[in-house]
């Protein structure tokens, strides 16, 4: 049994959410490993604190981002230095959509990006994702917007590109 | 299709196993600690600043210590010289100006003024 309430929100937490942090660490890390120590760290953190943060999911993925970039850091690698984003789709993904997916991620830039996994995977509001990041809220919002378009224009290019072709 | 939908319904890469152990031990074995209660830095602040202004009231109430006294002998305090026999002060080393007063109507009164 977990000793105390912070460590049964936790866990609960931890349940119901490890596929969204565990995602956006991958995105951040670049691969597994760094990513896993980037979400165990995360929860290290909250626990040392001892208590309950008044949002705790932006907070625990403040503290994913915070661990991702500091092993990043750690290791002397550059996010620009990610290989590709298809490591963050499942194998079992259709492969021309995943790598749709993974190159149209990789056109973004790097906070567009992030932007994108903590919206669409993270489940987060403009709000939250502002606080992990640290900008405005209308900035996100206006970003995400932008990103989208760049995805629908991939997804359904113009006609006369097409015709172009 | 949106493209919203279309991001959505890839399946994202699973968690490893081993993360799920990480932080399963971590979250049994871990206990809270101590609720430590956080100073923020402005109520620090105020707190130097309420210490300094007591600190400064008291010093101000509490009585003063006066004037240093005078030394006993003016001369030997003028001088620094370690207290000796009068009959015995050699006047010749000082020059006569720099005797003060009191020790001019000691030596007038009591001493030979050849001594001075």
């Amino acid at each position: 049994m977990p000793h105390g309430r912070l460590n049964a929100q936790l866990a609960e937490f931890y349940t119901a959410h490890r596929q969204e942090l565990f995602s956006y660490a991958l995105l951040l890390a670049g691969s597994p490993v760094p990513a896993e120590d980037a979400v165990a760290e995360a929860f290290a953190n909250v626990l040392q604190t001892g208590r309950t943060p008044s949002d705790l999911r932006p907070y625990l993925f403040r503290c994913v981002r915070n661990a991702a970039f500091e092993a990043l850091r750690r290791e002397g690698r550059e996010r620009k230095a990610l290989a590709s984003y298809a490591v963050l789709y499942s194998e079992t993904c259709e492969p021309g959509a995943r790598d749709t997916a993974a190159e149209w991620l990789a056109c973004l830039a790097d906070h567009e990006r992030e932007w994108v996994v903590l919206k669409v995977y993270g489940d987060l509001t403009f709000r939250e994702i502002g606080e992990v990041c640290g900008v405005p809220q209308g900035t996100v919002a206006s970003s995400y917007w932008r990103c989208l378009q760049k995805l629908r224009a991939l997804l359904n290019p113009p006609i006369q590109q097409e015709n172009q072709l | 299709m949106n493209e919203e939908e279309f991001l959505r319904q890839l399946s994202l890469r699973e968690p490893p196993k081993t993360l799920d152990g990480r932080v399963g031990e971590m979250l049994e074995s871990s206990r809270p600690r101590i609720l430590v209660r956080r100073i923020a830095l402005w109520q620090c602040a105020a707190a130097c600043v309420l210490c300094g202004l007591l600190a400064f009231m008291a010093g101000v109430m509490l009585p003063r210590r006066g004037p240093q006294k005078t030394p006993v002998s003016e001369v030997r305090w003028v001088l620094q010289v370690q207290p000796q026999p009068f009959n015995v002060y050699d006047w010749t080393q000082y020059p006569k100006s720099m005797a003060p007063d009191s020790v001019l109507q000691a030596a007038n009164t009591g001493l030979d003024k050849t001594e001075i």
